[in-house]
């Protein structure tokens, strides 16, 4: 089934024209109306929950095929209670601004590869480590860039953290606990995971 | 032929940027973040500089500022995934020419850069495609 691209502007019921500000008072509306921890109707709550993040997900689809020629679908969406990664690569980037959010990529070598090799021009061939993680890194800089474009709207400005690449040997760091959507998309050269931690910031 | 230094602290976009760029162009140095692009600018006086944003050292709105302070002719392209609106009006409130938004084709980035050498609808005499 391919992605389906929903519209962030239809799904939080605001119009073209709405401001960052309207955008994150319509966000924080809706997370604390559907929330699954927080709704009186649990099933339509989560359902609804994983449609606003979902939401949120379809630059990745239109990132990779621009970029890496590849074409994703969605596996599966699930809820967890940190953006902890499950496979082989992950790639850390944060968002910074009126929100904040914590996105792990996650994928095995021979996705990375496989990115690496779309990316690099034909007749260069894929000989290091660092061209990996040079790849990868600038996929999900690239993804989580449009998401900011999206939700920043017009008047607001984001920031985005550097991109860290870790091997699952390296994970000995903590994640937060923070209520975590893990969208899974399947292509031709393996699974993309991508773990979305959002919180608002608490200053605003 | 026109000459350019490439900003860009992703390797493979270096080397992707140099792909589309250097059958017309003279690339004469890539860096990999803005400090280094600066030293570059001020080293091969270039015609031209492709400068991304988020980078470490220095990153390239700071970049854009200084070499825009130093050498106000310069023509600076500035390529970036954070595309928000408000980041492509402070750089090209401070000067550059372009701001390209990642995912970008290699068609955008070559008519970006040939039009920094267009006069009045003419291309300058420098120019050799």
């Amino acid at each position: 089934m391919p992605l389906e691209f929903k519209d962030y502007y239809t799904v939080l019921g605001v119009t073209r024209e709405a401001s960052a500000a309207d955008i994150k008072k319509a966000y924080r509306a809706l997370a604390a109306k559907y929330h699954p921890d927080v709704a009186k109707d649990k099933t339509t709550g989560e359902a609804r929950f994983k449609e606003i993040n979902d939401s949120l997900g379809h630059d990745y689809g239109d990132v990779m095929l621009k970029e890496a020629k590849i074409h994703l679908s969605r596996k599966d969406l699930v809820r967890k209670d940190a953006p902890v990664p499950t496979r082989l690569v992950s790639i850390i980037v944060g968002i910074t601004g009126f929100i904040r959010w914590q996105i792990v990529y996650a994928m095995d070598q021979s996705f990375a590869y496989g990115i690496t090799r779309a990316m690099l021009p034909d007749r260069l061939p894929v000989d290091s480590k660092m061209l990996v993680n040079s790849a990868i890194s600038e996929i999900a800089n690239i993804i989580t860039g449009q998401a900011s474009i999206h939700l920043a709207g017009s008047m607001e400005k984001l920031c985005l953290t550097p991109p860290v690449v870790l091997m699952a040997s390296d994970l000995t760091l903590d994640f937060l606990s923070i209520p975590t959507i893990c969208l899974s998309l399947l292509s031709e050269i393996g699974i993309l995971e991508i773990n979305i931690a959002l919180t608002e910031h608490e200053g605003r | 032929m026109y000459s350019g230094i490439i900003v860009d602290d992703a390797m493979i976009m270096r080397l992707r940027l140099l792909e589309i760029l250097g059958n017309y162009f003279n690339i004469m140095a890539m860096a990999s973040n803005g400090q280094e692009g600066l030293d570059f600018y001020a080293q091969y006086n270039p015609d031209f500089i492709m400068l991304d944003i988020s980078m470490p050292e220095k990153d390239g709105l700071h970049a854009l500022h200084e070499i825009l302070s130093r050498f106000p002719k310069a023509r600076v392209v500035i390529m970036s995934a954070v595309g928000q609106r408000q980041i492509v009006f402070e750089a090209l409130k401070l000067g550059a020419r372009d701001f390209i938004v990642k995912p970008f084709d290699s068609e955008r980035v070559l008519k970006s850069v040939k039009r920094l050498f267009e006069v009045k609808g003419r291309k300058e005499g420098k120019m050799e495609t």
